[in-house]
């Protein structure tokens, strides 16, 4: 077997553990990551959430998911090479609004990460930390690919209680910032992260982008309104605190805040960013929505 | 409670996952046959022995032996050039060690080569994957319990006979044989309605005798316990099979009333020799009918060996018990008097599949109290269930809440004569047959290593 640096070269570092190599032709990226060393030791054996992270990538195979090519083992070392993409949708799309050339654009792009969750959910895999940081893109197929999945899980038998304090808070759904310390979540805090994208591409800013739980709840009932027994049954048990809920708001007219999207956009959106859990569109159903309709 | 949240129909999406798992699921089995050869039969009863015994007293989620048991035999039965030259390398560590403790170093060493062998593909394709798709055809006769069929197949696990089944073919297996424990009347109903059923005729009977063998307890969709515990269901055709196994149980229940004065609930029970000659004849019996019944099928070959590693496993061990004492599922495992005698004076020894078992699990124990502490802490800062899912979902570990019924009797195969005929196995303990002596005799000592096989 080759080692690893007979096999990739002409490393170029990107971040402190990513690098971008070369081999023949082609390039790839490649993430280190130290697995026996002291502080490993302490816990026992290989981390569990690299063995997550590979064996969920291992059974993938979907264009909008970055490939892991290859994994290598040098001493305490592990060694990950992935597929490259030379675009981040975070930084040359949503901060640089010129990027979108044709309106057509951001919906092709919206359908690609919408299909993407229903192909993972399909396969009972959840990726809570859905951001535009994680998203990467190939400008000249404009294929957009979703990477990083430290954070996906299954919730095959058996599911768990998950872990707390996964994710960037404003890409977190109202059902997982009211239960902080107590995170049992599921499909549809992943729909709310595609939704709160779709708002940051129309307005190029955070839809929401509070500090903490308590401000990013008082933002999104801002713009969504207070939830009452009657939009999500059952809120007031699961809100420990009326604390959290604040004073009653209205919801604001989505039609005004994002002019530039017509009614089945609206209708998409209301539905992906709707408080309640359990009326949320799934990502299966926002795939075939009439707003795709000809994408 | 409806009883469509713990089955819920799978949607388009996941019938295209669904297919892609039927076209890929060979690939998260042992290689094919690999179970024929003795000497890998043996190392994977140790292996089940090791894990069931190591699985005692924890908090029970039975999901985690049935993942240690899939990359046991995915591992095993691997040709990977890599595993096999990191195998060699800790053999030797291994021969001069003869105790169970390692260090975390090494563990993770041990850890990284199973890992790396598997081509980190932890994600098994299982037969859970399947169930929700065939699902309906049960539900229009009551339905079941999730938690009935999942016992049926992480019990299976524990039985060699049910590696050579694909995960697919075992999960709707599971259904006909709880159909058939617990809806007898429309049993051949459902049966004919299914595409090609004789095809899984070898793999639901086995699960039938398994549900009897270790009283899986079969409830209904609305939760009524179905399965007719104290009746034995009698196969159609093999009615004098059922007959010559249940006079093999009683034998051995009155032996037990003898031995210990009180009838106490046993679970397994390893025969006496002397017991085991009375049982002989029933055995070789059983194994004639076998042969006949499967002379049509379309793998006589392996059909028939099959078939005769069953009879030998039923001769060795029958799960007995007064049905007035059977245990609550979540009760602690007896442990059999007998047993334990046994234990004490049994000499642990260690191979490489056993470690490898044995690393994996301990792993997944450390994990285990991790996430146990975890949930202590939740349970402090709050107890909300969430509206997400529904109440039964939310304890998802109520479905995987059953004791393992796998044996944990470590073969005894070094004083098996097939044994020591066999090179490999010297192989196993003798690192100079590995670099090739080419001696193909029994070897009495070896210099470079010190050992001495009798």
């Amino acid at each position: 077997m080759l080692t690893l640096r007979e096999k990739y070269y002409d490393f170029d570092q990107i971040s402190s553990k990513v690098f971008k190599c070369r081999r023949d032709d082609q390039f790839f990226t490649m993430k280190i990551v130290s697995i026996l060393n002291e502080e490993n030791q302490a816990n026992n054996g290989v981390p569990y959430w690299i063995i997550r992270e590979i064996s969920i990538l291992k059974e993938l195979d979907h264009i909008n998911i970055v490939r892991l090519i290859d994994v290598m083992t040098d001493g305490p070392d592990l060694f990950l090479v992935f597929e490259y993409l030379d675009n981040e949708f975070q930084a040359d799309f949503l901060k640089n609004p010129k990027m979108f050339m044709y309106p057509q654009m951001k919906k092709e792009f919206l359908y690609q990460i919408l299909n993407t969750v229903a192909y993972l959910h399909a396969r009972k895999i959840l990726l809570r930390d859905l951001r535009p940081e994680n998203i990467l893109v190939n400008v000249r197929t404009q294929v957009l690919k979703i990477a990083l999945f430290g954070a996906a899980r299954t919730f095959e038998a058996p599911l768990e209680a998950y872990s707390s304090s996964v994710g960037c808070l404003s890409y977190r759904s109202p059902e997982v910032l009211f239960q902080f310390g107590c995170e049992k979540y599921s499909t549809p805090n992943d729909v709310w992260a595609v939704g709160c994208i779709f708002g940051e591409m129309l307005l190029h800013r955070p839809l929401f982008s509070g500090p903490s739980d308590v401000e990013l709840l008082d933002e999104i009932f801002t713009l969504l309104g207070t939830p009452t027994e009657e939009t999500w049954p059952g809120v007031t048990s699961i809100c420990g605190t009326c604390a959290l809920m604040g004073p009653p708001q209205q919801p604001k007219d989505l039609a005004k805040e994002f002019p530039m999207l017509n009614p089945d956009g609206l209708d998409l959106l209301s539905k992906m960013l709707c408080l309640c859990p359990n009326y949320r569109i799934s990502a299966e159903d926002a795939v075939k929505h009439p707003y795709f309709k000809g994408v | 409670m409806d009883s469509k949240t713990e089955f819920p129909i799978p949607s388009d999406k996941e019938r295209q996952a669904i297919n892609n798992y039927l076209q890929i699921e060979r690939e998260f089995m042992a290689t094919k046959g690999f179970y024929k050869a003795e000497r890998n039969l043996l190392h994977r009863k140790h292996a089940v022995a090791t894990i069931a015994k190591l699985s005692q007293g924890q908090v029970v989620d039975a999901y985690v032996a049935y993942l240690a048991m899939n990359y046991f035999d995915r591992y095993a039965s691997s040709t990977n050039p890599f595993a096999m030259r990191s195998n060699q390398f800790d053999l030797q560590q291994f021969l001069f060690e003869k105790d169970l403790n390692y260090q975390p170093t090494r563990l993770a060493a041990m850890e990284l080569s199973i890992l790396s062998g598997l081509n980190w593909r932890m994600l098994p394709i299982t037969p859970f994957y399947f169930l929700d798709h065939y699902y309906p055809t049960f539900s229009e006769i009551g339905g079941f319990k999730r938690r009935s069929i999942n016992e049926i197949i992480v019990q299976s696990q524990g039985v060699h006979q049910f590696t050579e089944f694909k995960p697919s073919h075992i999960a709707i297996s599971a259904f006909l044989a709880a159909t058939f424990v617990g809806y007898p009347s429309e049993f051949n109903a459902i049966q004919k309605s299914l595409d090609k059923p004789g095809k899984l005729e070898g793999c639901w009977r086995q699960l039938v005798h398994l549900c009897h063998r270790s009283a899986i307890e079969i409830c209904s969709a609305s939760g009524t316990v179905i399965s007719a515990t104290k009746i034995r269901t009698k196969l159609p055709i093999q009615s004098e099979e059922a007959a010559a196994e249940e006079a093999s149980e009683i034998q051995t229940r009155k032996s037990e009333v003898q031995k210990y004065s009180t009838t106490k609930f046993i679970q397994f029970t390893v025969l006496d020799t002397e017991e085991e000659e009375n049982v002989a004849p029933l055995i070789r019996r059983r194994r004639r009918e076998r042969v006949e019944a499967t002379e049509e099928g379309a793998e006589p070959e392996a059909e028939t060996e099959a078939t005769k590693q069953q009879g030998l496993d039923q001769g060795k061990a029958v799960t007995v018990g007064d049905s007035s004492e059977q245990k609550d599922a979540e009760a602690e495992t007896k442990v059999n008097p007998k047993e334990h005698d046994k234990g004490i004076g049994e000499i642990e020894e260690i191979c490489e599949e056993h470690v490898e078992a044995e690393s994996e699990l301990r792993l997944r124990k450390a994990k285990g109290k991790a996430k146990v502490g975890e949930e202590v802490l939740e349970k402090g800062k709050a107890t909300i269930i969430s509206e997400i899912v529904p109440a039964e979902e939310a304890a998802p570990k109520t479905l995987m809440n059953f004791d393992l019924r796998w044996s944990t009797s470590v073969p005894e195969y070094v004083e098996d004569s097939e044994q020591v005929e066999d090179t490999a196995c010297f192989g196993v303990r003798c690192p100079g047959t590995i670099l090739g002596s080419g001696d193909d005799s029994p070897l009495k000592s070896c210099t470079c290593c010190q050992c001495t096989i009798l």
